[in-house]
């Protein structure tokens, strides 16, 4: 288990590959041995590609702040790392983590994830709470430990650190940084307690560790904005939080060490194994959870007085079927336009019937044909999607029609303008349409500029209440779902799905929000320099070739130059 | 093997994590004697600053008269009536450093709420320290805990939070620095095993010292690995890597207090039983919870104020009722919608009957409060919470509809330890006759911060500043 080179030790410079020699970024010492997540190994010289401007001048690959594992990368690299079982795999919620914070749409931006004292306090208990739980469950404890603490003391808690620790900390380790935890051991022993004690707060501390919280990527010059390829390591995590939201598994180590993970043969069988995982759900919560607000129906509180149909089972039949959509994309193959026109979706009887639909006889999704329904066509007729962008006791069109534009077409919208009332007030006579009353905004000019944009994509909606029941009619009134999407018109939400899944600047859109959320970063669209605006209009140009495959898209994505290099900051 | 290893994880979670469950009242009782603390606490005043959403109907807020001879405006009465002598009204301050770039007043007023400093909307967060971190840096070693900050409301998992700001600037009153915000606590329990955790009463001496031993051992092994870690990083993930330096330090600290409590450090308190939203069905995670359980939620967490307070746990406390652009319903005043959407009332006069409702009824709560504080002596001069007390109230914006920063509504409660002159409507600037709402009035000129400078000034620390602070104010 030894080796002397580091991973990190090349750069890339200007017009080809230059090995230099030890590097700031790279931990431990020279001659110092270097303890691999996967056994033994060679190190190699990366050599992934950075980009190279027709002038020959690298442009911007663009840098991320260091990345504290937020909430949902954090509980899973602890379920995976110490093997939770079900009751405890959600430590964040166990123990009252804080939320996180999101920039814009994700909540895996590098820099607006902070660290304050409640957030170390809340880790403290946590290791100091699961660690010894592990300990003592002989499945977890595998994990930790192989070997007989008691019978070999000092010298298999070495050794279980030095299995331990590369993975806990996602790169190899060297002696001096298990002999640093190995005090630990002795620290315990010198106070009467056994080897076991101490190695458990060697456990704790490692887990403890910056090197565990955050996800560190070095910079051989870190004052230098010559981009320079990840090492291989770097790499299978940034690989691993944007597919799993969890640290890499031993294939993804070993392929890391074996040095050749950042060549496009070997990173594309990766990702296509990674997509395979059954851990890469963690797209569907993490990233469309966000995207999509699927997670926001956990929490939305529609009037309880108006809708007592809103059961708990119906809130769950509902992010069902907006998962399992979404599913078909990301992992089924399914052309990511029909996302938005699908003509079918999985319901379970309670679904079903709330949509008027023939029982599916299950209470578990089944995928039913709606090729004959007239009335429900892809996410945009998803209870799930209009409940979210609805309030309490009325329908908003407006806010359906923003998320159309900002989310699916990443159209920005401005907020609304000071000293207006927002406030939309039901017509109790029943006299009045929502859409009567919301048509006020296209006559007021401080808000028909923006308004008119909206309000016409979400009238296209009106045959839906606030929480996604098919209705005809608005109060006493008959609903007019006729809109407006820049210019052409559309009658109801079929006419207005087909519309949104063949607009020109739904698949783009897709490819940032994507992009965004792999790289935890917003794009830089500014900046001439900047590698993100040719990389986006590649990705999109790939993703559209493909068939707006999903797949394609995350391959492009994660063998483009922005994912496998980085630069320093001045 | 130690058994509090064997044991599994209760032993360790009851060192540091949580005494909440096992805590038993006759051994906090037993932990200082309570005329030694009475003698000790007869020194110590305390800041609390309570945030409440979407602003104010001023013009049932302002009165129309100053001094302490002014009329009780509508929303004060009948409430606060009684309270009259223990609180002033402070109008016309300006906080309109706080004002956004572009649209997003309730995240950057939320954001400048304490700081007195522009929010940074792109990019990396950029703010300043909050009025409550600034004295909590000076005088929070003198308490196990040195501040709180408690909430309602988590967030909500996914979606924007305010224009385009981050989240960090609508959940967060208090910032230790520039970049860094203090996320709340908003579920009570968490709050109550903050405030009492550390204690376990089976623990001998030497067990008590050995698992402090191996706690701070940890902590310095983290901290030395980070700081070698910090060194391999360039210029702006070092700055980022002090938050979890500070953090790492913060709970040492921490653990050092708790060992030394058994010693006396502590107070004793009276009773709580460990308080637990659970029979509701829970704390909140999202933007707005039912309104049953908010209104639980606000009476737990104001009891748990006192609480802290009461048992000297900390002196320093930010409280944020709901999220920026807080939308909270309010079903027990049969009010339909939610409260930021009425806030935007455009002159209606049916917004405007329900905003006067809401505010009645927040200032109801803090009525719950300060009468609270006023009816437990504390010191041997008969003295009481509230007169060792500066309870500073306010709100992101001063009208919910024109989100204006200045002419800002505050109401400053208790006596500040005798450093204020509670009992008075103190107003900066001109005058403004009611009905004012349509007319924005001119700036006084006179920051916020200034105020907020002052309030710290009654915990005894000076010579600092606050956001764009140039002095204190002597009127109030």
């Amino acid at each position: 288990m030894s080796k002397a080179v580091r991973t990190c030790a090349t750069i890339l410079a200007a017009g080809g590959i230059a090995a230099l020699g030890a590097p700031a970024g790279c931990t431990g010492t020279i001659g110092d041995q270097v303890h691999e997540p996967e056994g033994p190994g060679s190190s190699p010289a990366n050599g992934a590609g950075g980009s190279l401007g027709t002038s020959g001048q690298s442009l911007d690959p663009g840098t991320v702040a260091i990345h504290r594992l937020n909430l949902a990368e954090y509980d899973n690299t602890m379920r995976d790392l110490l093997g939770l079982p079900a009751a405890d795999a959600h430590p964040s919620a166990t123990f009252n983590f804080p939320p996180d914070d999101r920039g814009t749409d994700f909540d895996n931006i590098a820099n607006v994830l902070t660290i304050s004292p409640l957030h170390v306090s809340c880790y403290n208990t946590a290791v100091t709470t699961l660690v010894p739980a592990a300990m003592s469950n002989p499945a977890q404890r595998s994990l930790l430990t192989s070997c007989d603490l008691a019978a070999g003391g000092a010298t298999c808690a070495k050794s279980s650190l030095a299995s331990f620790l590369p993975r806990a900390w996602r790169r190899p380790v060297s002696d001096s940084e298990i002999a640093d935890l190995m005090a630990f051991v002795t620290l315990a022993t010198t106070q009467g307690d056994s080897v076991e004690v101490g190695f458990d707060l060697a456990v704790e501390a490692a887990l403890l560790s910056a090197n565990f919280i955050y996800r560190p990527e070095f910079d051989p010059v870190p004052g230098s904005m010559t981009p320079h390829p990840l090492s291989d390591y770097e790499l299978a995590s940034r690989l691993s939080y944007f597919l799993w939201s969890s640290m890499p598994d031993d294939t993804l180590f070993a392929a890391a060490k074996a040095g050749n993970l950042h060549e496009p043969g070997t990173l594309s069988s990766q990702v296509t194994r990674m997509l395979a995982d059954p851990k890469a759900q963690a797209l569907i919560d993490n990233f469309a959870g966000q995207w999509l607000l699927i997670r926001n129906i956990d929490t939305v509180t529609p009037d309880a007085k108006l809708f007592p149909q809103f059961t708990s089972d119906l809130r769950a039949a509902m992010k069902t079927e907006a998962q399992m959509l979404f599913q078909q994309v990301a992992f089924g193959g399914l052309p990511a336009d029909q996302l938005i026109t699908a003509e079918f979706a999985y319901l379970s009887d309670p679904l079903a019937q709330f949509y008027g639909l023939p029982p599916v006889g299950s209470t578990q999704p089944q995928r039913v044909d709606l090729t004959t329904n007239k009335q429900r066509r892809g996410l945009l007729s998803q209870g799930l999607f209009l409940t979210v962008n609805a309030h309490a006791n009325i329908t908003s069109p407006v806010l359906r029609g923003k998320f159309v534009l900002t989310e699916l077409l990443c159209q920005s919208i401005p907020s609304p303008p000071k000293n207006v009332n927002t406030t939309l007030t039901p017509d109790p006579t029943g006299m009045h349409t929502l859409r009567q009353i919301l048509e006020g905004h296209a006559t007021n000019p401080a808000c028909s500029g923006c308004h008119n944009l909206m309000d016409p994509i979400g009238y296209g909606l009106e045959n839906y209440n606030p929480i996604g029941a098919y209705r005809t009619m608005d109060g006493l009134l008959p609903v007019d779902a006729t809109g407006t999407l820049d210019g052409q018109n559309f009658n109801g939400e079929l006419d207005l799905s087909r519309i949104v899944g063949s607009d020109p600047r739904f698949p783009p859109c897709l490819a940032n929000k994507l992009y965004t959320y792999a790289l935890g970063r917003m794009p830089d669209l500014t900046d001439a320099n900047s590698l993100d605006t040719p990389t986006l209009s590649s990705l999109s140009d790939g993703f559209k070739k493909s068939g707006l495959q999903f797949a394609q898209l995350i391959a492009s994505i994660t063998s483009s130059p922005p994912f496998l290099t980085r630069r320093g900051v001045q | 093997m130690s058994t509090d290893l064997r044991n599994g994880p209760l032993s360790r979670r009851l060192f540091l994590g949580g005494a909440g469950a096992v805590l038993g009242l006759p051994f906090l009782e037993s932990l200082a004697p309570r005329t030694a603390r009475a003698q000790a606490a007869a020194r110590a005043t305390r800041v609390i600053y309570w945030w409440m959403p979407n602003g104010f109907w001023m013009d049932s807020f302002r009165p129309t008269t100053t001094g302490t001879g002014y009329t009780m405006p509508p929303l004060f009465t009948p409430a606060m009536d009684a309270l009259r002598a223990d609180f002033s009204i402070v109008t016309g301050l300006d906080n309109s450093i706080a004002s956004p770039d572009g649209l997003g007043d309730h995240a950057s007023g939320t954001a400048g709420f304490i700081t007195a400093a522009k929010a940074q909307k792109n990019g990396p967060l950029q703010l300043g320290v909050s009025a409550d971190q600034v004295a909590a840096q000076k005088v929070g070693q003198l308490t196990r805990v040195p501040s709180l900050s408690l909430g309602i409301d988590g967030g909500a998992a996914a979606g924007g939070c305010d224009s385009g700001y981050s989240c960090a600037y609508c959940r967060c009153l208090s910032w230790s620095d520039a970049m860094t915000p203090l996320p709340k606590i908003t579920d009570p329990l968490e709050a109550f095993n903050t405030l009492f955790m550390g204690y376990d009463p089976g623990a001998s001496q030497a067990e008590i010292a050995k698992r402090q031993l191996y706690a701070k051992s940890i902590l310095d092994y983290v901290n030395k690995d980070a700081q070698s870690l910090q060194l391999k990083l360039g210029k702006s993930d070092q700055v980022k890597m002090d938050q979890y330096l500070s953090g790492v330090r913060a709970l040492e600290l921490e653990i050092m207090k708790a060992g030394a409590a058994g010693a006396g450090m502590s107070a004793s308190c009276p009773g709580m039983p460990p308080p637990s939203l659970s029979s509701l069905g829970g704390g909140n995670t999202g933007d707005t919870e039912p309104n049953e359980i908010y209104l639980k939620h606000v009476q737990l967490m104001l009891d748990l104020m006192v609480l802290a307070i009461e048992c000297d746990a900390t002196r320093i406390i930010t409280f944020q009722q709901g999220n920026s652009v807080c939308n909270q319903t309010y079903d027990n005043l049969g009010i339909p919608g939610g409260h930021h959407d009425i806030s935007h009332h455009g002159g209606n006069p049916t917004n405007i009957a329900q905003i006067v409702q809401i505010n009645t009824w927040e200032l109801q709560q803090l009525a719950y409060l300060l009468t609270k504080m006023k009816g437990i002596a504390d010191g041997v001069d008969g003295s009481n919470l509230l007169t060792n007390s500066t309870v500073f109230v306010s709100s992101d914006v001063s009208d919910g509809n024109r989100h204006n920063h200045n002419d800002m509504p505050v109401i400053l409660g208790g006596h500040g330890g005798g450093a204020l002159h509670p009992g008075q409507h103190v107003r900066y600037g001109p005058v403004v006759p009611a009905p004012s709402w349509t007319t924005l009035p001119p700036s006084s000129g006179v920051p916020m911060a200034n105020l907020l400078l002052t309030t710290i000034a009654t915990l005894g620390v000076t010579g600092v500043a606050v956001g764009n602070s140039t002095g204190t104010l002597s009127e109030v």
